[in-house]
């Protein structure tokens, strides 16, 4: 009896595909149902935006940021002006600060949730989508209201925030607060326990601590592994000295695990908008800053922590009010490098529920 | 930083709804700047001999400004720099025990030491940072290239950390713009990859022994590299 012919399919997968949250794609070669190989191709959405910041001002490329990570603008805004205020060693006004963490905790919070969602509809489950977009819709009324934006804020500048709070808006955060814990709490009974979704998640995609750190992971991508790594801790930046909360980490490095940090890392975050709710002074938002930033010659690197890992800018000053080169470290594009290995021998499954957890936003990996 | 008084806007998007209050005071523009040097001691010590060179050019103004411009020289130490330099050069006495003519060049930059590496010594350079006993940078946090065309070279830079202290330097080396080639990092640090199939996407470096080195964000027949400096779209 003749045998029966087999051989290995490519199969593609994206760029126009939901779950790969964007326009990303994959060439998977499968055996059967296993994965022999992964190329993800990006590039899709490479708007140049480095070559475009060589021709404006530091000022003028604050809302290319905003295009980046367009789940989480706030931190992207600060990545930059962060980099930049400490090239020129600006004084940044107190409330100024304040605000700023406020406004990029309650991002984070937002671009948790929106993984959660996104996630879950991933796996196919469609209801928590529908609940994390109401919790997720105040945080975005709340931008608006401070901002008059709800995605691309371009709410922060060079030494302040554009906008101080419209009267009664730190209020409305604080009432926010505990709001959001009640749906945390909501999330954890609708999810978290769900025996269907723990056998999708729980072991799956899983890689020690040597092996994220060898691929520059960062990020939830690095401490569901169990490695404490949070810049907001290990190279304190803007007042975060100043507030009590914990880092989270998980033990397996599996999906589960990423899954469940998003959420103990909003609680966190919570008690980071309370805090500086609390202690918010008044004055001034914007600090005193030369009408035509030229930082000196030299070449800056600052990195924040995002809200899918280290965000860094790197640029090059030749003392002009354009920077010379200017890098930015996205933590989707690095954070991505991994998957091929992760997936290799997997069930064809699997790839939708260990992409997933990755958390990639495209429009930062393509930049 | 003398030419900040030009009275110019940015045009940019977003200054237009502070501007009443900046355009209070000139001088304040100036303080801004120097808010940290200006708090030393020094500061107020010489204007006597200032005015001779500032005065004839320009306006009142333009006095105000010069103080600040005046003590930058000697410059107050900065509590950060002496365990930056202390970090540098004892980076380069460990590179240099084993790799007596690797390093071209070392300085700090904004207290981050870098290390200027000749280019055949970078991957054993980057692997010695990765695995020596009293360096242990093992986490690559961001690699950059950087066109000089007045100089003829590609920087090629990679900022490496040392966990958990999140010490952090920077090796950079230069590889000839017209025959841009390094040795790649991917074995050592393969979270490089992906970095370096960037830099060769859009400034055109070579890595050699790169598992995979094709473009990344550009289209695969993509002629040119769009950020070297002299990359026009049109040709």
């Amino acid at each position: 009896m003749a045998e029966i012919r087999t051989e290995e399919m490519l199969m593609n997968v994206g760029p126009q595909h939901p779950s790969t949250h964007g326009v990303l794609r994959l060439v998977v070669k499968l055996d059967g149902e296993t994965i022999v190989d992964v190329d993800p191709v990006v590039g899709y959405l490479h708007r140049g935006t480095e070559k475009l910041a060589e021709d404006l001002q530091y000022t003028q490329i604050i809302p290319y940021t905003d295009r980046m990570d367009y789940l989480a603008a706030m931190l992207n805004n600060y990545a930059l002006v962060h980099a930049v205020e400490e090239a020129m060693e600006l004084q940044i006004p107190e409330r100024a600060e304040y605000l700023r963490v406020i406004v990029m905790e309650l991002n984070r919070i937002a671009s948790h949730l929106l993984f959660i969602g996104a996630y879950l509809l991933d796996l196919g489950a469609m209801s928590p989508f529908l609940y994390v977009f109401q919790d997720r819709e105040r945080i975005l009324q709340l931008f608006n209201e401070i901002c008059g934006a709800r995605i691309t804020y371009n709410y922060m500048r060079i030494g302040g925030v554009k906008w101080d709070a419209p009267p009664g808006w730190i209020e409305k955060v604080q009432q926010f607060v505990p709001h959001m814990r009640e749906s945390i709490k909501m999330l954890h009974d609708l999810i978290t326990g769900n025996e269907i979704f723990l056998n999708r998640v729980k072991g799956i995609g899983a890689y020690d601590a040597e092996t994220a750190i060898a691929y520059s992971l960062s990020g939830i991508n690095l401490r569901c592994t169990g490695y404490k790594w949070d810049l907001r801790r290990n190279r304190p930046y803007s007042i975060y000295d100043r507030f009590d909360f914990e880092i989270p980490v998980g033990k397996n490095g599996d999906c589960f695990d990423r899954y469940i940090l998003h959420l103990e890392e909003m609680e966190q975050s919570l008690r980071i908008v309370e805090q500086a709710c609390g202690q918010i002074p008044e004055g001034p938002v914007m600090g005193k800053v030369p009408k035509i930033l030229r930082p000196p010659a030299g070449e800056y690197y600052s990195g924040i922590e995002g809200a899918r890992g280290e965000l860094g800018v790197y640029f090059v000053s030749d003392g002009k009010d354009k920077p010379y080169r200017l890098k930015f470290r996205r933590p989707s594009f690095v954070n991505l490098q991994l998957l091929p290995s992760l997936l290799k021998g997997q069930n064809m499954a699997n790839l939708i529920a260990i992409l997933g957890a990755v958390d990639i936003v495209l429009g930062e990996v393509d930049c | 930083m003398s030419e900040d008084q030009k009275e110019t806007l940015p045009p940019s998007s977003g200054d237009g709804g502070r501007s009443g209050r900046d355009a209070a005071s000139s001088e304040a523009v100036a303080e801004g700047v120097d808010a940290k040097r200006t708090a030393s001691p020094s500061a107020g010590g010489e204007p006597g001999t200032k005015p001779q060179e500032a005065a004839p050019k320009r306006e009142p103004a333009a006095k105000r400004e010069a103080p600040p411009k005046k003590d930058a020289p000697p410059k107050e130490p900065d509590p950060r720099e002496a365990p930056a330099r202390a970090l540098l050069e004892e980076v380069v006495a460990e590179v240099k025990t084993v790799f007596p003519d690797a390093v071209e060049g070392a300085e700090l930059q904004k207290f981050r030491p870098v290390l200027l590496i000749r280019r055949e010594y970078w991957r054993d350079v980057l692997h010695l940072l990765k695995t020596g006993e009293r360096l242990r940078f093992r986490y690559l946090e961001c690699m950059a290239g950087v066109d000089y065309p007045q100089g003829g070279y590609i920087e090629v830079v990679a900022l490496l950390t040392r966990m958990p202290e999140a010490t952090m330097i920077e090796a950079k080396t230069r590889t000839p713009r017209d025959a841009a080639e390094l040795p790649s990092a991917v074995p050592v640090f393969p979270g490089a990859n992906w970095e370096e199939r960037e830099i060769f996407d859009l400034l055109g470096v070579h890595f050699e022994g790169h598992p995979d080195l094709r473009r990344i964000m550009m289209p695969d027949d993509w002629r040119g590299h769009p950020l070297r400096k002299d990359y026009s779209p049109f040709e």
